[in-house]
C-alpha cells in the first residue's frame, strides 16, 4: 500500500516521510508538490494508495480544491485522506470536512510526530 | 489591549509554540528592530502576504548560517550552505508561523487569509522601508543553534475585525472530478 504525500515544500514533505519511517513504515511513498501533481500521482495510482496527506494552500490547484475533486470520484472517494496544514481554524476545518465529508483526519501545522504518528498510525497497521 | 499589543502577543504565542512543536526548543524573544549588521554577508528572507480583514506582510528574516542551522535542525540533517532544501525550508516556517500567528489572531476576530510564501536571499544589505501608513512589529528570536528576525509589516490603522467576505473561486473541483474520472477509468 502506498502513501501519497501532497504538499509544495520540499522540507515538509521530507519531515513527513521521516516521521512515517521512524513510526517503523515501510510503505512507498509517492510525492506531489500541488493538487495537480496530486490528480496524477493518484489517477494513475489509485488502486495502489491507500492513503494520502495533504496541505491546504498550495500553487496551481489548492488542497481543498483538490479533496473537493476526490470526494466527487467513486473510485477514490474512499480512499482515507487526512490534511495537514497550517490553517487551523474552526471555519477551515469546517469547510473541510465540508468539501470532502469522508475525510479521515485534520493535522495543524506545527505538529509533532507523535501527533501525526497516531493520526496515521489506524490506516497503515 | 490595544490591536499593536494583540499582535505582539499573538507572535510572541506562535512562536513559542512553533519553536517548541518543530524544533523542540524555547527561544527567547525580544522587540527589537530589524538593521542588517553585515557580520553575515549573506541573508534570507521568507514572507507571506495577509489579505482580507488585516493586509500585510510577515517576514522572516535569517543570515545564512541560522537558515541553515535551523533547516539542520528540521530534517536532522547538517545544512552548511544555502541549496533548495534551506532556502525550501525557511519559506515553510515563514508558512507556518504565519498559520499559527492567524490561529491566535482568530480568539480577537481578526479574519485574513494567508498567501504562498516567497523566499528570497541576497548578499551584503537588507533593509525593510518603512513606507507611509504602515507600522512594523518585530521581533528578535534567538535559541542556542541560531536567530532570526520576524517582522510583521500592518498598516498603521488596522481595519481588523472585519470578516473577509467568502472568497469567490472558481469551481475547480469540477475538473479534478473529471480529470481523476477519466485517469480511473482507463485502468
Amino acid at each position: 500500500m502506498k502513501i501519497l504525500v501532497v504538499d509544495d515544500s520540499a522540507v515538509q514533505r521530507k519531515i513527513i516521510i521521516q516521521i512515517i519511517r521512524q513510526a517503523g513504515f515501510n510503505n512507498d511513498v509517492l510525492e506531489a508538490q500541488d493538487g495537480r501533481d496530486a490528480i496524477q500521482k493518484l489517477g494513475l495510482n489509485f488502486k495502489d494508495v491507500g492513503l494520502v496527506l495533504c496541505d491546504w494552500n498550495m500553487p496551481n490547484l489548492s488542497g481543498i480544491e483538490f479533496i473537493e475533486g476526490v470526494a466527487k470520484v467513486p473510485q477514490v472517494a474512499a480512499i482515507p485522506l487526512i490534511m495537514v496544514t497550517t490553517e487551523g481554524t474552526e471555519n477551515k476545518i469546517e469547510e473541510a470536512y465540508s468539501k470532502h465529508p469522508r475525510l479521515a483526519g485534520y493535522i495543524i501545522k506545527p505538529f509533532t510526530a507523535e501527533q501525526l504518528k497516531s493520526k496515521i498510525e489506524p490506516f497503515l497497521k | 489591549m490595544e490591536t499593536k499589543e494583540i499582535f505582539i502577543q499573538s507572535l510572541k504565542n506562535a512562536v513559542m509554540e512553533v519553536f517548541s512543536t518543530t524544533l523542540s526548543l524555547i527561544p527567547e524573544i525580544k522587540e527589537k528592530e530589524f538593521v542588517f549588521d553585515g557580520e553575515q554577508k549573506e541573508v534570507v528572507l521568507s514572507c507571506i502576504g495577509l489579505a482580507g480583514g488585516i493586509e500585510g506582510t510577515l517576514n522572516l528574516i535569517f543570515s545564512r548560517d541560522s537558515a541553515c542551522n535551523m533547516v539542520s535542525r528540521l530534517l536532522n540533517s547538517e545544512q552548511v550552505e544555502l541549496n533548495q532544501d534551506v532556502l525550501d525550508g525557511t519559506g515553510e516556517m515563514a508558512n507556518i508561523f504565519a498559520g499559527c500567528f492567524k490561529r491566535h489572531l482568530e480568539s480577537a476576530k481578526f479574519n485574513f487569509e494567508l498567501s504562498i510564501p516567497s523566499v528570497i536571499h541576497g548578499m551584503d544589505s537588507l533593509h525593510i522601508v518603512k513606507l507611509t501608513k504602515t507600522e512594523q512589529i518585530s521581533l528578535y528570536i534567538s535559541c542556542h543553534y541560531f536567530d532570526l528576525f520576524l517582522v510583521l509589516v500592518i498598516p498603521s490603522e488596522v481595519q481588523g475585525r472585519i470578516r473577509p467576505e467568502e472568497q469567490k473561486r472558481s469551481d475547480q473541483s469540477k475538473d479534478v472530478s473529471k480529470i481523476l474520472g477519466d485517469l480511473t477509468k482507463e485502468k
